[in-house]
């Protein structure tokens, strides 16, 4: 069973790209008129944010995947999303955190945008928990994928919930255009697909982490029944 | 504090974040290995005996 996964391409496409994109935030991007500085946080406020959505997609893809064909590789593949999409949302929430106590002079405020991720924070983290759980590897399975599925309706809540509800957090990709200066948009979208490729490397390296463990859990149960056959 | 340092704040929060998970998984990929290792080695010397 191949156990090793080369994530080295994307992660250091990754990093340079990411390195690039500090010259983006700092140098070419203008200062916002109303936030100045402190606004720069958004280009990396945005990547991490949206890698912790895609993490979450993956994750519900891969369940369904799993649910219906019980094959264990989508479930570690479900298990290695979740988890990058923990850190990503924990990642997302703390900058976002900082940013606010900036812009608002709060850390925390219970905005319909703020509300709607950290409610999918715990879902997730609820996951998490349940993985961690000692019951059958199936059932476990089982689950996790249907806690998977059902968490990732939240995501289009937190995406939508600046525009559905009155909410303070800035809703940057609006109907009419969005409210972002070009060489803004540029430095942008230049840092979610950097950010990506960081995101693709870390889903690697942890799926094949979790392969290389049910490796281990092989040759453990295979020693075990050699030992039961010689007894 | 004032803007910048703010904005240094949330990029070192950021970067020592990814930083720290990634430590933490090259830790577990280096325990899984050697695991790994010593369990066919293990399983070797079984199917000789």
């Amino acid at each position: 069973m191949q156990t090793r996964f080369f994530p080295a391409a994307p992660a250091l496409a990754g990093g340079a790209g990411m390195a690039c994109c500090q010259w983006l935030a700092y140098g070419y991007a203008p200062l916002e008129q109303t936030m100045g500085l402190a606004q720069k946080i958004f280009y990396f406020h945005l990547p991490v944010a949206w890698w912790c959505f895609v993490s979450f997609f993956v994750a519900c893809a891969a369940a369904i995947a799993y649910l219906k064909t019980r094959r264990p590789a989508w479930d570690m593949l479900c298990a290695a999303a979740v988890e990058i999409g923990m850190v990503c949302a924990t990642l997302a929430l703390l900058t976002g955190s900082v940013w606010g106590r900036h812009s608002w002079g709060v850390w925390w405020t219970w905005d319909p945008r703020l509300t709607t991720t950290l409610i999918l924070w715990f879902i997730y983290a609820g996951y998490v928990a349940l993985r961690a759980m000692d019951m059958p590897p199936e059932r476990r399975a089982v689950l996790g994928s249907v806690v998977a599925i059902a968490g990732f309706i939240d995501v289009p809540l937190v995406f939508l919930s600046a525009r559905l509800w009155r909410s303070i957090h800035p809703a940057v990709f609006a109907s009419r255009g969005g409210g972002l200066e070009p060489e803004m948009a540029v430095a942008a979208i230049a840092s979610v697909l950097c950010f990506g490729l960081v995101w693709l490397a870390l889903l690697s390296l942890r799926y094949g982490q979790m392969r290389m463990a049910a490796r281990l859990d092989q040759l453990l149960l295979k020693n075990m029944s050699d030992d039961d056959l010689a007894a | 504090m004032n803007a910048l340092n703010w904005l240094v704040a949330a990029n070192a929060l950021l970067w020592l974040g990814l930083g720290a998970y990634v430590a933490w998984m090259a830790r577990a990929q280096r325990h899984l290995e050697q695991r790994v290792l010593r369990q066919e080695q293990a399983n070797l010397e079984h199917a000789h005996d």
